[in-house]
């Protein structure tokens, strides 16, 4: 059995331990990339961006409040938190040894939820060895030093959401308050639904359980193979850009692009997310973690800004810019790196495998009919997800205060 | 000997008009029959393939049925008067005959009597997946009528479906096998001349050619091949197939007609949400509170 | 009646634009033939297939094909005065008796389909077209032959399934929409055919032509204007059946020949079932007329086929929208009534 690496999704640095993907902190971690690279030229004149991309990052999305208003961190400070890391590449003579302390990995981190413990029996390490054989993974993504993703604002955090935005989660809140975990669909939100995963951009970076993307290109247009069953379609020539009229509303919205000398620069709106309730899992646009959805906005205002750019041969420095006043108190920017996947320029895998989550959601038929077996039970797990949404509720009241107060602005 | 024919001055002009007539109508109709053999399409730049790229929609009504059909009320006429209505047209299929195994015609007409049947414990096994928002499968998802996307580079196609989101990524060297099966088939892409071959196996069973029951087995091969005929269309063939169901391959064929409206795109069809109150629907509980 | 006549240029003035074929005069010969321009018969035009001839020959009128000159001219003078409806007159050749013939023709109070004074004013009377006894001109007896026993039990069926409203009213015939006529349903009248049948109003056809098709467009229809293809191909195969069938045409030197198979189960041709085959044949005789003859065959219906032969008259236009269906209030009230009777209920309606 090969074994993989095994994306625990803490926020740590990764270090190569084999030859699989071998290179020091320094001299290859991305950056800015090399002053003196051009990216090299389809046939049809267009820069080249085409590859199998592994699209995982290790790099947080929000900095962690001691790195202030760095964007880089010192080897120094990647060694150590190397030291307090979880990370291994193993390789094809380890043996079932290594995947049982990877399992335990992933119980251990079960154990450091701060759910309370409710008692019920295998609650804490329930689906760890489902998530362990998913994140198995062959290769890893380059590293960085950045300490963030977002490097606009300049603290490196998300930006506050708007008293609109805080104000439509309490009434999804107050909605769901009679339902229970599985009433009908609309309960699960969009992932298990089969509808979207987390939605763009937050969709662009892949997971443990998806890391690639494929981008395939031809005169006038640049498509993305996306992991979750579609493709982008971005046009990129001069005649194809007039934006759809209003009244078209999209899941992942209408992309329209343009080089901008090596550079491909995405516009994306038309967003939807006719999504009534505050839903549990993930679902709709910065889908979150732990069963909170960041979103509470219609996408009528959202736009987003993407910028791709080859920086050496094996990456693609991908920017996004979020901008959506009805949600964010301002627009947030970030950076992060895609990797070409080794994985498959060494001819061990050729495309991404179907994603057919719909045809097979036998989840969301048992999830209805256990609610409906059970709904005092569906409606209790329902009160207990609300009350960790509650409290991430009021940190984001919290935070929004403190914005207004340091930006002298009356509620 | 019998004069039949006399020669005046009004015969001659009108026969030199008349013929002067047939035979521009001779020369032009003489030019369109060999345009679309002699058509050579402009070049993928960097390749020596005909570049294919472009959104391209088939027009004919073989998602109902892929043989010959006249027009049926449909389903629940009293709920949906015409907008449910079958419309009548001609096959794709050459020759008319799909030539089921005796035993697997049964099969067929299980499915049409069934095909909007909705079982939860059966979900992806019972009626028509289409109805459902399931992927459609191949070569079914050509003749949808939805437009779909081929987009060519030098290695690769890649094509994308307006329905469901469907889409197939298409190597054009090499030739892969199938790790697993799947509902739009494991796909290998060579050229034969101007014409893309696509070698699609490892199918499961779950897709329908058409809304008439028409079935496969996971044994299911289809050899597609694509053909530029003008600056507007392609020829489409698919030879299908199946031990399991087939007693010998068949063929269906139709154009695809390129869509030329100004900033033409594929719009989001993606209709599970759609679907859900279809393939859900009974299992909620409208009379404990839950609705 | 054929006259002789010099160049004629003929102009198509219809709602569909086509290339306007300028008709050119063939050469040689007394009779004149009216051409396309690329040689073919020119059948173009808006004609009317208005007589009140019958289909089959009235009884008293058995063993003579053609009324004399008198009576022709003196019936036609009878159906040309006020108030006569032309609905009813419909019947003329069937009265033996004049007292009779008044009766049939004359509009009464007690069964006015719509006021046909007013709306019936034309400025071509209708009349007898010819001084033909019956449309039927084979076999010898002017009658539709006898059905055979299999097409009796398929008609009695029928007809007890639904009856019609003027011939035999039963309960049922209100029932359902299924259970009240195809006119009544706009979904196709008698004259439409094919085969053509001689209609009591909106009686216009166009005739239009290209080298490749023929395209007959019947004002009172609810189907598509037939067009009929040129160049030999096959029919529809037999798993498409149309209410109108599916015509194929040829020329056979002077004449159109139109061969129609493919008929549904629904249309009942005087009988006939799905195996219904018709031939018509249209027949250029001079400038204001086409001579229009139909052959049809059935196995299931008849032992042997019968023709019927009528002309086509050119008249002026233009062809009127017929937006049947759209207008279809008659088929609700119809049902509702019925449904208000069965429930014994005395409410009215707040329709006249």
């Amino acid at each position: 059995m090969r074994h993989r690496l095994l994306a625990t999704g803490l926020p740590t640095v990764v270090i190569a331990m084999t030859g699989m993907v071998s290179l020091s902190l320094e001299g290859q971690a991305p950056g800015p990339g090399q002053a003196d690279y051009t990216a090299p030229r389809t046939p049809w004149g267009d820069p080249d961006l085409q590859g199998m991309w592994d699209t995982r990052t290790y790099t947080p999305l929000e900095r962690p409040a001691r790195f202030g208003t760095r964007e880089f961190m010192t080897e120094e400070e990647a060694a150590e938190r190397e030291r307090l890391g979880l990370r291994r590449v193993v390789s094809d003579d380890d043996d079932d040894a290594i995947a049982e302390e990877l399992i335990q990995q992933d119980v251990r981190r079960y154990a450091r939820s701060d759910a309370p413990d409710d008692g019920r029996p295998g609650f804490r390490i329930a689906g760890a060895e489902y998530n362990a054989f998913w994140s198995a993974d062959p290769t890893s993504p380059k590293l960085s030093l950045r300490t963030s993703q977002i490097v606009d604002p300049p603290d490196g955090q998300m930006p506050p959401l708007t008293r609109d935005a805080l104000m439509t989660w309490e009434a999804r809140e107050q909605a769901r308050s009679t339902r229970s975990q599985a009433d009908d669909w609309e309960d699960r939100g969009l992932s298990e639904r089969c509808i979207t995963r987390n939605g763009l951009p937050g969709e662009m970076l892949g997971s443990g359980q998806q890391p690639l993307k494929e981008i395939v290109q031809t005169p006038g247009y640049v498509s993305i193979v996306m992991p979750y069953g579609y493709v982008r379609i971005i046009p990129v020539h001069e005649d194809e850009q007039a934006p759809l009229g209003s009244a078209i509303r999209q899941w992942n919205g209408d992309s329209r692009g343009r080089w901008e000398d090596d550079t491909l620069v995405v516009e994306t709106a038309n967003f939807k997310n006719t999504v009534k309730n505050v839903v549990p899992a993930h679902g709709g646009p910065f889908g979150g973690s732990g069963h909170v959805h960041y979103y509470p906005g219609t996408g009528e205002t959202f736009r987003l800004t993407e910028r791709f750019r080859r920086i050496d041969a094996e990456t693609l420095e991908y920017r996004y810019t979020v901008d959506d006043p009805s949600v964010f108190v301002s627009a947030w920017s970030t950076v992060n790196y895609f990797t070409l996947d080794q994985w498959t320029v060494e001819g061990n895998q050729d495309r991404l495998f179907e994603y057919a989550c719909h045809e097979h959601n036998y989840g969301m038929v048992n999830a209805i009919r256990a609610a409906r077996t059970d709904r005092q039970w569906a409606l209790d797990e329902a009160a207990r997800e609300a009350a960790i949404r509650e409290r991430e509720l009021q940190e984001k009241w919290e935070q929004l205060r403190a914005w207004e107060r340091s930006n002298q602005r009356r509620p | 000997m019998h004069k039949w024919f006399r020669f005046t001055p009004g015969t001659v002009v009108l026969a030199t008009a008349t013929a002067a007539v047939v035979m521009g109508l001779w020369l032009s109709a003489g030019t369109l029959v060999g345009q679309a053999e002699s058509y050579v399409a402009p070049r993928l730049p960097g390749t020596s393939h005909p570049d294919l790229s472009g959104i391209w929609q088939a027009f004919t009504t073989a998602n109902w049925d892929i043989q010959d059909h006249g027009v049926n009320p449909g389903p629940f006429p009293r709920l949906l008067g015409v907008w449910g209505a079958q419309p009548p047209g001609r096959g794709v299929v050459e020759g008319n005959e799909i030539p089921y195994l005796p035993e697997a015609l049964a099969k067929k007409q299980e499915n049409l009597e069934n095909r909007l049947t909705v079982d939860p414990n059966n979900v992806n096994t019972v009626g028509d997946p289409e109805a459902k928002c399931y992927l459609p499968g191949v070569p079914r998802a050509t003749y949808m009528p939805f437009p779909f996307q081929i987009i060519q580079s030098t290695h690769k196609v890649v094509i994308a479906y307006q329905f469901a989101s469907a889409s197939r990524t298409i190597p054009l060297s090499g030739s892969t096998e199938a790790p697993v099966d799947s509902w739009m088939g494991w796909s290998n892409g060579h050229w034969d001349g101007d014409t893309l071959v696509v070698d699609v196996r490892g199918f499961h069973d779950l897709s329908w050619f058409d809304r008439a029951g028409n079935y496969h087995s996971d044994a299911l091969h289809v050899v597609e091949r694509y053909t530029p005929m003008s600056p507007y269309h392609l020829w489409y063939e698919a030879t299908i197939e199946d031990p399991k169901v087939f007693t010998r391959p068949w063929t269906i064929s139709l154009p695809l007609y390129r869509r030329i409206e100004q900033d033409v795109r594929l719009l989001e069809f993606k209709c599970v949400d759609l679907a859900e109150e279809y393939v859900y629907g009974s299992l909620v509980d409208t009379e404990g509170g839950a609705r | 009646m054929s006259q002789r006549r010099s160049l004629l240029a003929v102009l198509s003035v219809t709602a569909v634009v086509l290339a306007a074929p300028v008709a050119v005069l063939g050469q040689s010969g007394d009779r004149a033939r009216v051409r396309t321009p690329w040689g073919d018969p020119d059948l173009h035009g808006i004609w009317t297939s208005s007589t009140y001839t019958p289909l089959e020959r009235p009884d008293h009128l058995a063993g003579r094909d053609f009324l004399t000159e008198e009576e022709h001219a003196e019936l036609n003078l009878l159906l040309t005065e006020d108030g006569v409806d032309p609905l009813r007159a419909r019947s003329v050749l069937a009265a033996d008796s004049e007292d009779r013939r008044r009766e049939l023709t004359e509009q009464t109070q007690e069964n006015i389909h719509y006021d046909n004074a007013i709306w019936l004013t034309e400025k071509q009377p209708r009349r007898l077209a010819s001084r033909r006894t019956s449309l039927i001109v084979d076999p010898p007896t002017g009658k539709i032959p006898p059905l055979t026993p299999e097409a009796e039990q398929r008609e009695g069926e029928r007809r007890n399934a639904s009856r019609w409203l003027v011939y035999n009213i039963s309960p049922q015939s209100f029932d359902s929409y299924q259970t009240r006529t195809l006119q009544e349903r706009c979904l196709v009248w008698r004259h439409e055919g094919p085969p053509m049948l001689p209609a009591s109003y909106n009686d216009l056809l166009q005739i239009f032509q290209t080298e490749d098709y023929v395209v007959i467009f019947q004002e009172m229809s609810n189907n598509d204007p037939r067009i009929v293809p040129l160049d030999g191909r096959q029919h529809l195969p037999s798993t498409i059946r149309q209410w109108s069938g599916d015509s194929r045409g040829h020329w056979e030197g002077e004449t159109l020949v139109v061969s129609s198979n493919n008929f549904n189960d629904k249309i009942h041709f005087n009988g006939s079932s799905e195996a219904l085959q018709v031939v018509e044949r249209f027949t250029r005789v001079d400038d204001e007329t086409i001579r229009y003859e139909f052959t049809v065959e059935d196995p299931t219906a008849w032992d042997q086929s019968w023709t019927a032969q009528f002309p086509l008259m050119k008249r002026d236009g233009p062809l009127y929208e017929y937006a049947c269906h759209e207008g279809n209030y008659d088929i609700r009230h119809i049902l509702e009534v019925a449904r208000n009777l069965d429930e014994g209920a005395t409410r009215g309606s707040s329709e006249p």
